[in-house]
């Protein structure tokens, strides 16, 4: 398999403070690579280093197969765009002046392609006004076509989603998978929203305190996590009781629902209910794999679950 | 580091809210003074074009505190600057490309104030007292002190960057160090001093770049300009080792 970027017993520590330690991740070339943890985990320290923004103090790291303490760095980091913490904008242009002073910055020799991107991210329709009026899903995008300045091969994106409005974090995700799907761009985003991310991820890692515990495909990840069945009913006191009698494990969530981990036959099910006087309003499929694999590897009290 | 320079020039020129009052501010206070100092006034008081041509120079380090402290506070508050190197561009470039934007401002700066001093010294009844070699004198020594100034307001930004009022911190030391020079001045010529204090105040009113912008020059361009080069050469190195450790958050 080929790697986008690949990092070996990477460390960094501020004074006393380590906030990496060990840690070994392989990105796949292609890939949605999910990176999740809780909020001070770590995910903006490695993308720092990644990006050269700041420097490892243990291990390495490769970026296209090339060193991270090689001179030739800076060329493997021109096929790569990242959007860390908040974009990078200049509050003051607009966002047609903002790629061009990003193809400027590149060094790339004329303005093709601006339109193109523009019409990607959804500024196209922008004009003349300025960035710092551009709601926060605007910025957020126009962070993202700068990133994609120069046809990068790799995007990186620190929390793409955070404090956007639903519609906002529909649009972001559409681009990502148009960008990895359509333009075969390797991504990789870190987030603690792991419903979103669970959306688009094809691969994972898991940090924790520094370290990286654990990284799996979408497909591991899947075959690894338990399903189950969310039911609403009248009383969840009934549900405790008939699911005890079965044998059949349970997670009471409030005084009507509950999540019930098993295969269950509803005739059977709705015959027991029935006895007891119990109606069953709904029952669904719950696919809380992610949620579930996170917590079972990091433990509870996980900010990691909104 | 072309293609940065060009970036910030090109975000310079998109900065009108910064120069369009420059123009305006000098523009009225060089017709005030020359108004002012054309009023017919008593015998002894003697007013010649110099005034006009050496007094603007006061307010200069506060344009280019005002200027370095906004112009770079962007680049570190709205993410632009990790943009860049994230871009490829090598840290040693960003620094020098932002010292060149801030030294081209500084020459503009100068230019403006000593141009306006020349057109309106020609309304000035008396005509200038100084030589053409003392006004082209005047002219470099208030470049390169402005050059050693916004270098060393650039040094101050750099350091401070991660402060919450950092863009104001040069403003700060500017007002400052034009107060203690003003008072060093003050003292130095109008105070009987002890011979050590004197050597002091002798020695800052020398070499303190902030000093050297005020209507009559004290020292020789022996001591002018390597104290100049001097505060240049160290604001650079300074910054850019710093920037060249230092962890972009």
């Amino acid at each position: 398999m080929e790697y986008a970027v690949r990092t070996k017993g990477l460390g960094k520590t501020y004074g006393k403070f380590t906030a990496l330690s060990d840690f070994s991740m392989n990105i796949p070339k292609g890939s949605i690579y999910g990176f999740v943890g809780k909020n001070g985990a770590g995910k903006t320290t490695l993308i720092r280093l990644l990006t050269g923004l700041q420097k490892p103090t243990a291990g390495e790291f490769e970026i296209f197969g090339i060193r991270g303490d090689s001179r030739e760095i800076r060329k493997s980091r021109m096929r790569m765009g990242a959007v860390v913490e908040s974009p990078a904008i200049y509050m003051g242009m607009t966002a047609l002046d903002n790629l061009k002073q990003q193809y400027i910055t590149m060094g790339l020799p004329s303005y093709e392609g601006i339109e193109e991107l523009l019409k990607l991210v959804g500024l196209e329709n922008t004009g003349k006004k300025k960035a710092r009026n551009f709601s926060l899903g605007m910025k957020q995008r126009l962070g993202i076509a700068i990133a994609l300045c120069g046809d990068p091969d790799f995007l990186i994106l620190d929390e793409p989603i955070n404090g956007l409005d639903p519609q906002g974090i529909i649009e972001i995700r559409e681009l990502i998978l148009k960008l990895n799907r359509e333009k075969g761009i390797t991504i990789l985003i870190s987030s603690h929203i792991l419903d979103e991310l669970s959306r688009l991820a094809t691969h994972y890692g898991f940090i924790d305190r520094g370290h990286l515990i654990r990284e799996m495909s979408a497909e591991e990840l899947e075959a690894a996590s338990r399903k189950s069945v969310r039911m609403t009913v009248d009383d969840t006191k009934v549900l405790a009781g008939i699911m005890d009698e079965l044998g059949i494990e349970y997670k009471i969530l409030d005084d009507q629902k509950a999540d019930v981990y098993s295969e269950l036959t509803f005739s059977e099910l709705a015959a027991r209910f029935a006895e007891k006087k119990c109606n069953i309003i709904k029952m669904e499929e719950h696919d809380e794999s992610l949620e579930a694999f996170y917590l079972a590897l990091v433990g509870g009290n996980s900010a990691c679950t909104d | 580091m072309y293609r940065l320079m060009v970036a910030d020039f090109n975000r310079l020129l998109n900065r009108k809210v910064l120069y369009v009052p420059h123009l305006i501010y000098f523009l009225v206070l060089d017709i005030i003074y020359t108004i002012v100092c054309n009023m017919k006034t008593s015998e002894e008081l003697y007013f010649s074009a110099d005034i006009l041509y050496t007094d603007n120079s006061t307010y200069i380090p506060l344009f280019l505190a005002v200027f370095a402290g906004t112009f770079l506070i962007d680049d570190f508050k709205d993410g632009i600057l990790r943009n860049k190197i994230i871009s490829g561009a090598k840290r040693m470039e960003i620094v020098l490309s932002h010292a060149v934007v801030l030294c081209v401002y500084a020459f503009f700066m100068n230019a403006l104030i000593h141009l306006m001093g020349l057109v309106f010294g020609g309304f000035f009844r008396n005509g200038y007292y100084s030589t053409q070699r003392t006004l082209l004198t005047y002219t470099l020594v208030h470049f390169g002190s402005s050059v050693a100034l916004v270098l060393f307001y650039m040094c101050l930004i750099y350091l401070f960057c991660e402060f919450r009022f950092a863009a104001f911190i040069p403003l700060a030391v500017a007002i400052a160090s034009k107060v203690v020079s003003f008072i060093i001045t003050y003292d130095l010529y109008n105070r009987a001093l002890s011979d050590r204090t004197f050597r002091i105040f002798n020695f800052l009113d020398g070499h303190m770049p902030s000093s050297y912008l005020v209507s009559t020059l004290r020292h020789g361009t022996a001591e002018y300009f390597p104290t100049c080069i001097a505060f240049t050469a160290g604001s650079l190195l300074i910054t850019g080792i710093y920037f060249q450790l230092k962890d972009i958050k």
